[in-house]
């Protein structure tokens, strides 16, 4: 008898590899929500003043809208994985529930970082769309060269939110998988701790007493590492092809 | 060491018991069948082995292993059914691309042959597949990914007569160059029959049989004779099952021992009976057969 | 609200309305295993095409219209503003900023008063200081300033016109400019869901102001009706 050997590893590396080129239909949703994130997110701010008579105004464009849509996106995608269509897939080949769930939090994570650079890139043709057609002047404003330390820690923190919005549809997507009332019972939870303020504080603690964008992307690295633990922990008695 | 050990495994779902006291051994190279009727447990049984679901008590270790949750035995290890599922995005061709970076062993050239013999249409989707075409991929997956225990949960579900044999002739082909531990569930043992080695019977969620097939052969008998005499033989003796042929002969089925030797002496024929026989009378529930219905 | 007036507002929530439920319907029917099998290529493509209108925008030539500047910058800006004026406030001269010094004129007045006017809605925009002199002649001497002038990191030093100063006999009349209109379009990398809670509180504005000093006889009596004068 000959028995082979495969390591958590070298599984978990072809179930990524797998995982990826199977799910890249996720592209059109993605460029479907960009170019909705472009054509309708124009203004995301205008402010204006007036000196000596003179009356300023400046409207900000920028990707939040994308980055919103995006976002929704993440959510989905990572609910959507959990299914049962997806879950068995991975069955049909060596996996485990634990390769499959590190599998997936990577995916997850690479979909985020394709997904957190070309929403950041959108914003370029926002750009080049508003410098052509722009019925005021067009201001330049600081762009990667000028402040490459911005650039990235803006990348850097779209891409880990992203990523964090996918946990929460993966751990949501999970928590329905194993039972209903679970969900259910969690989905309550989150709407009493709303209700109470609790959840306020809370996010306040985590999102916006932040020195820099840094520490809020490590905030919510360690915020979704432990919502993909917990999924994984539950997910470790969920059935296949039953 | 063991390819499969299950010692009283149980399993139930909300209300029933799928099965019930499981335990037997699987130890060298064999193909075996597992044999039931409908609900007898076969599936459940082969999904724990396979590690898809968890047992609810008892021991099964396969390759030594739990299987639930173990890598091991998961790449050494593939479960054909019809509820094997795989991604539209990818062909027929590219899930076969895919394979080898999951089992080590894994037999392109086998694939490749299979899948031209076949005549499957290597730009195909999964799901789009009619149900033959299906599982006669599934099966082409199986077979080449030459995992050391490779399960068959009706295999042959879908595909027409010349696929069947064609089947069954290449899984005996490919485990006579390449031997390992085979399990073929099915409810047509005649069908199988021939390239089965032992039988593990199923009923009732318990291990009734387990076997070579020969000595499934023998485990029963056919007695018919005069209805007082065949009753005297019986006496005492397991009947499987027993009907009245023209109201004055008995036909009873029982299992096999020395005493029915006599029996023959005085006149009794007995009529060895063919394993799917066997296994379709140990494991019916009711002494008399479908005609009784009607009466 | 009249009825057009909420016909107008559904019009104009018709567009976010439409795209959200394409979204809405999008996520739905969201199903990772497409089935095209152009999907690599798509996504080759996608992106690269995102980065080359990165590189496109980077590369042109861009006419800087309006002087973009730093955070740092504007603070420094501030900071000279604040000092010029506690030295004006101080009266010393020498240390003035010189770059600020945008006009220079001298008047001879008949009389003893001077009196000064202001045309115009925002009085406070201009101040004025006053030195006395040392001497017996008529001659008033007069030096306007403007500090510093950003709005939203933009230099709008030129864009923004000055005080005119017009004297009429003994008055002196400050005119105020007459109204403009200034619009510009920008795109920021920073994203606003981030600003709000994020970024750290810029100095989003350095507001320049006119400055006008006087260096004036000391027997010399300034009418001041609208209190123009800093002391």
């Amino acid at each position: 008898m000959f028995l082979s050997n495969s390591s958590l590893f070298s599984v978990v590396k072809a179930q990524v590899k797998y995982k990826i080129n199977a799910y890249n239909g996720l592209i059109y949703s993605l460029i479907i929500l960009q170019v909705l994130g472009i054509m309708l997110g124009g203004v995301a701010g205008s402010s204006g003043t007036s000196i000596n008579n003179t009356t300023i105004s400046l409207n900000t464009s920028t990707i939040d809208l994308s980055f919103i849509f995006v976002s929704l996106l993440a959510i989905s995608v990572g609910n959507l994985i959990t299914t049962k269509a997806y879950r068995y897939d991975d069955f049909s080949f060596v996996a485990t529930r634990l390769s499959s769930s590190i599998a997936n939090c990577i995916v997850l994570l690479i979909f985020s970082c394709f997904a957190g650079v070309t929403t950041y890139f959108s914003g370029y043709v926002m750009r080049l769309i508003l410098r052509v057609n722009s019925s005021y002047e067009f201001v330049d404003s600081p762009s990667i060269l000028n402040d490459p330390l911005s650039f990235l820690l803006t990348i850097i923190a779209i891409i880990t939110i992203l990523w964090m919005f996918s946990s929460i549809g993966y751990i949501a997507g999970t928590l329905f998988q194993k039972h209903k009332l679970l969900f259910f019972g969690a989905v309550v939870i989150m709407v009493m701790l709303l209700i109470a303020g609790t959840w306020v504080r809370i996010s306040e603690a985590i999102f916006v007493e932040n020195g820099s964008l840094l520490i809020l992307a490590m905030k919510t690295i360690v915020i979704t590492i432990s919502l993909f633990v917990i999924s994984t922990a539950i997910s470790k008695r969920l059935g296949v092809r039953t | 060491m063991n390819v499969i050990d299950c010692q009283k495994v149980s399993k139930g779902f909300r209300r029933t018991n799928a099965l019930e006291s499981i335990s037997f051994q699987l130890t060298d190279q064999k193909i075996t069948g597992v044999i039931g009727r409908n609900g007898a447990g076969k599936t459940t049984l082969l999904k724990i082995l396979a590690g898809l679901t968890k047992h609810k008590s008892g021991e099964v270790n396969v390759f030594g292993k739990n299987p639930y949750n173990n890598l091991m035995v998961s790449a050494n290890s593939i479960l054909v059914d019809d509820q094997m599922t795989f991604p539209d995005s990818l062909t027929l061709e590219e899930l076969l691309r895919s394979a080898p970076a999951f089992y080590k062993r894994w037999d392109a050239q086998l694939a490749s042959r299979l899948f031209q013999y076949f005549k499957l249409d290597s730009k195909q989707q999964h799901s789009k597949l009619s149900k033959g075409a299906r599982a006669t991929f599934n099966m082409i997956f199986g077979l080449s990914t030459r995992c050391e225990l490779t399960m068959f949960d009706e295999p042959t579900n879908g595909m027409d007569e010349a696929v069947r044999t064609d089947f069954y002739r290449a899984l005996l082909k490919d485990y006579i160059t390449h031997p390992r531990s085979i399990l073929i569930s099915s409810h047509h043992l005649a069908e199988i029959e021939h390239l089965l080695e032992d039988i593990l019977l199923i009923h009732n969620g318990n291990v009734v049989l387990h076997d070579s097939i020969d000595e499934v052969k023998e485990f029963a008998v056919a007695v018919q004779g005069p209805i007082a005499d065949v009753e005297r033989w019986t006496a005492g003796e397991k009947v499987f099952h027993s009907k009245i042929i023209d109201g004055q002969r008995l036909y009873v089925v029982v299992k096999n021992n020395l005493e029915l030797e006599r029996a023959r002496l005085e006149g009794a024929f007995i009529q060895v009976l063919s394993a799917s026989e066997v296994c379709m009378y140990v494991t019916s529930e009711t002494k008399g057969g479908i005609d009784d219905v009607f009466k | 609200m009249s009825i057009t007036t909420w016909m107008i507002v559904l019009l104009g929530l018709l567009p976010a309305i439409i795209g959200v439920s394409i979204v809405l319907y999008l996520i739905k029917k969201l199903n990772l295993k497409g089935k095209f099998h152009l999907n690599k290529i798509t996504t080759i493509t996608y992106f690269s095409l995102l980065i080359a209108c990165g590189v496109i925008y980077e590369i042109i030539p861009k006419e800087p219209t309006v002087d973009k500047l730093s955070n740092e910058q504007l603070v420094q800006l501030q900071t000279e503003n604040n000092s010029f004026q506690k030295s004006l406030l101080k009266l010393e001269e020498n240390k003035l900023n010189q770059k600020f010094l945008k006009e220079e004129w001298s008047h001879e007045i008949n009389g003893n008063t001077l009196s000064l006017e202001y045309k115009g809605n925002e009085i406070y925009s201009t101040r004025v200081f006053v030195e006395w002199m040392e001497t017996t002649d008529q001659i008033i001497e007069g030096k306007v300033y403007r500090s510093n002038l950003n709005v939203y990191g933009l230099n709008l030093d030129q864009k923004v016109p000055l005080h005119r100063v017009e004297w009429t006999g003994n008055q002196l009349v400050i005119h105020e400019p007459s109204v403009q209109e200034l619009s510009f379009d920008r795109f920021s990398n920073r994203l606003y869901s981030f600003n709000q809670v994020l970024y750290d509180e810029e100095i989003r504005m350095v507001r320049g102001q006119t400055y006008i000093h006087l260096k004036v006889p000391k027997h010399i009596e300034i009418v001041d009706p609208l209190g123009l004068q800093m002391y």
